[in-house]
């Protein structure tokens, strides 16, 4: 699994020496254990090694030249720094890997490269008048056309300037994380900000994504787990609900192992729910021994409760309690007993909907939102992600085929497949490539004929 | 308009201090925790970079001890247009604004504050300094049990840094 790739936009670490590599931009990633990637430094000495890093990182000066001399005029150059952004961000096909991050500097010195600027830190300029002023920073400028022009990429500023002076322009401009350079804790605190708002892939490898869409919703899921609140899940069918929502329990963990209790909501009658659910008491009724039910089941972790639109009305009242109060009362208990369990939930059903036309609680779906909705895009809107599904798939068929030929995917076949709708969405990509290699296993290629598509 | 005391905090705080003097030390930390390899920084931290402190490190406490003398409004007098009002009327007018100003901020803390810190700093420096000679070689290997110190250096290093962050950045009045 590729790590993810921060951008880092800032005039000491970005700029470039033509004969030796940036001492400073070296110390940085030794300090934030990142990987410089960059390809301004190869052979210009020795490498350091990050044993186990956190990230990838590309570093851009944003001013123009970014190699500067004694004697050079460095000016800040916007238009550079959007046009490196665009590569990695809504250039189609990207002209590099997706930006997971962008970790922005405030203060940018322009002006004139002296010898004692240049003295103090090669090739930087001594600054001009108002460079360093916290309502004119260069970095704030950036913030606001990357916010113009590319809305969702997650930026957190990365300055050793005041965070007080600028904190309010910049939760105004959509910046969502300060991190200062003098924290003792710097790499814990990288990670921690990619995890809570970079777009990362499933590093796990079962969730396979990196369309923009899909690692929003990955990130959605990310957050949502760093509670212990109720999460809706909601998308088209075939779409990766119960897979999302074990990625979310997942990450919820923290290396705990708990529980993570699969209910289909549909096969709840109103007779059989309660003991289903919660349980009951031995000695109800002659013979009956206790039997444990679903919720204290999932007990210190998750109960998924699955296509939840299809909950019938009389159990979505009787559930009602038990999501809101962690508190149920299993059949033939005088008491009700307490339970710490979280309610993760999936539907492929509009609820706003059915709350309007009176099918579904409004305050039972407030009370499935109350850590947040994620909502899982439709493979036509990623369809970025259908190659790397489609290998994934191809590879799993074989491998459960009993002597099914390794093969290749044909540009014919992929674009087959990047051209269809796919309204079964990523269930019916996997069912219509598991027949691919069941059908033909003695094959090398998948070629379109294979895939039993409407050809276009 | 930016005053001499404000660039030599911005050179010292900004340019030094936080952007190559504690990124250098947080990287050597990591290094003794075997998280990162760079060969050459591996030689020349013990014996150039962390000795950089001796000609920048008293800095800090210099700009702690200037503060009250070069950021009181006091200076305001000696600048147009205050500087064209009478001698007379600015020898009574400076006391006055300088004692107004101290009254309503507090100046001599930050200044103690800084000084405190900066001075501590250099103590560790000092203990960390008298360490390392003691070594022959200074390698990884042998300067791995003073991580300690190294990491107490650091922290104070990083509470000098947020001391300094403590002044007001434009002269205020």
């Amino acid at each position: 699994m590729p790590l993810p790739r921060i951008l880092v936009i800032d005039d000491l670490f970005g700029r470039i020496h033509s004969d030796r590599r940036n001492e400073e931009r070296a110390n940085l990633c030794g300090q934030y254990l990142v990987t410089d990637v960059t390809d301004d430094e190869s052979g210009k000495g020795e490498r350091q090694e990050v044993i186990e890093p956190t990230a990838e990182v590309v570093f851009h000066r944003g001013q123009r030249p970014a190699a500067s001399v004694v004697g050079s005029t460095v000016e800040n150059d916007l238009d550079g720094v959007l046009e490196v952004v665009r590569c990695g961000w809504s250039d189609v096909p990207l002209r590099r890997p997706r930006w997971a991050m962008v970790l922005l500097d405030l203060c940018f010195y322009t002006g004139r490269v002296t010898e004692e600027s240049d003295r103090r830190a090669a090739g930087m300029p001594e600054g001009r008048a108002g460079d360093d002023d916290p309502e004119r920073y260069f970095g704030l400028r950036i913030l606001s056309a990357l916010r113009n022009e590319f809305p969702d990429l997650p930026v957190v500023i990365l300055s050793s300037k005041s965070r007080k002076e600028v904190s309010r322009d910049i939760a105004y401009l959509g910046a969502l994380a300060f991190l200062p350079r003098d924290d003792s804790n710097s790499p814990e605190l990288l990670r921690d900000y990619l995890w809570t708002h970079g777009l990362i892939q499933d590093m796990s490898g079962i969730q396979i994504g990196r369309s923009k869409e899909f690692l929003l919703a990955l990130r959605a899921a990310r957050r949502a787990a760093s509670t212990q609140r109720n999460v809706l899940i909601q998308g088209e069918r075939g779409t990766g609900k119960e897979l999302l929502a074990r990625y979310t329990h997942r990450e919820t963990l923290a290396g705990r192992e708990t529980p993570f209790i699969v209910v289909n909501s549909a096969v709840l009658t109103p007779e059989l729910f309660a003991s289903e659910l919660f349980g009951i008491e031995r000695g109800v009724a002659t013979g009956v021994e206790q039997r444990l039910g679903l919720i204290q089941a999932a007990a210190g972790g998750d109960l998924f409760l699955d296509e939840i639109s299809d909950m019938p009305a009389q159990v979505q009242a009787g559930i009602l309690r038990a999501i809101e109060d962690r508190q149920y009362t299993p059949i033939g208990a005088r008491m009700p007993q307490s339970v710490n369990v979280r309610f993760l939930s999936a539907s492929n059903a509009d609820l706003d909907v059915l709350v309007s036309s009176g099918v579904f609680r409004h305050d039972l779906l407030d009370r499935l939102l109350e850590g947040g909705g994620v909502h899982l895009p439709p493979l036509r809107e990623r369809k970025e992600d259908i190659p790397l599904l489609a290998e994934k798939f191809v590879q799993d068929a074989e491998a459960s085929h009993p002597r099914a030929m390794r093969r290749t995917i044909d540009p014919e076949a992929l674009d087959l497949l990047l051209r269809h709708n796919w309204p079964g969405n990523v269930r019916e990509l996997r069912s219509s490539l598991f027949g691919a290699v069941t059908n033909y296993p003695d094959v090398e290629h998948l070629v379109p004929v294979h895939l039993r598509l409407p050809t276009l | 308009m930016i005053s001499t005391w404000q660039k030599r905090r911005s050179e010292f705080n900004h340019d030094w201090l936080k952007n190559r003097y504690l990124p250098a030390l947080a990287k050597w930390v990591n290094i003794l925790d075997d998280r990162v390899e760079d060969q050459a920084f591996q030689k020349e931290f013990p014996r150039t970079i962390l000795n950089q402190w001796l000609e920048y490190g008293p800095q800090g406490h210099l700009l702690a001890e200037r503060f009250e003398s070069e950021m009181s409004p006091r200076v305001l007098l000696e600048r147009y247009p205050l500087s064209r009002l009478p001698g007379p009327t600015r020898d009574w007018l400076g006391p006055l604004v300088h004692e107004l100003w101290l009254s309503r901020y507090p100046v001599r803390q930050w200044v103690a504050d800084t000084v405190a810190a900066a001075d501590a700093a250099n103590t560790a420096y000092g203990l960390l300094r008298d360490s390392i000679a003691s070594r022959a070689n200074s390698t990884v290997e042998e300067l791995r049990p003073l991580r300690s110190s190294f990491t107490r250096f650091q922290g104070l290093c990083q509470g000098l840094a947020r001391t300094i962050e403590e002044f007001p950045k434009p002269l205020i009045i």
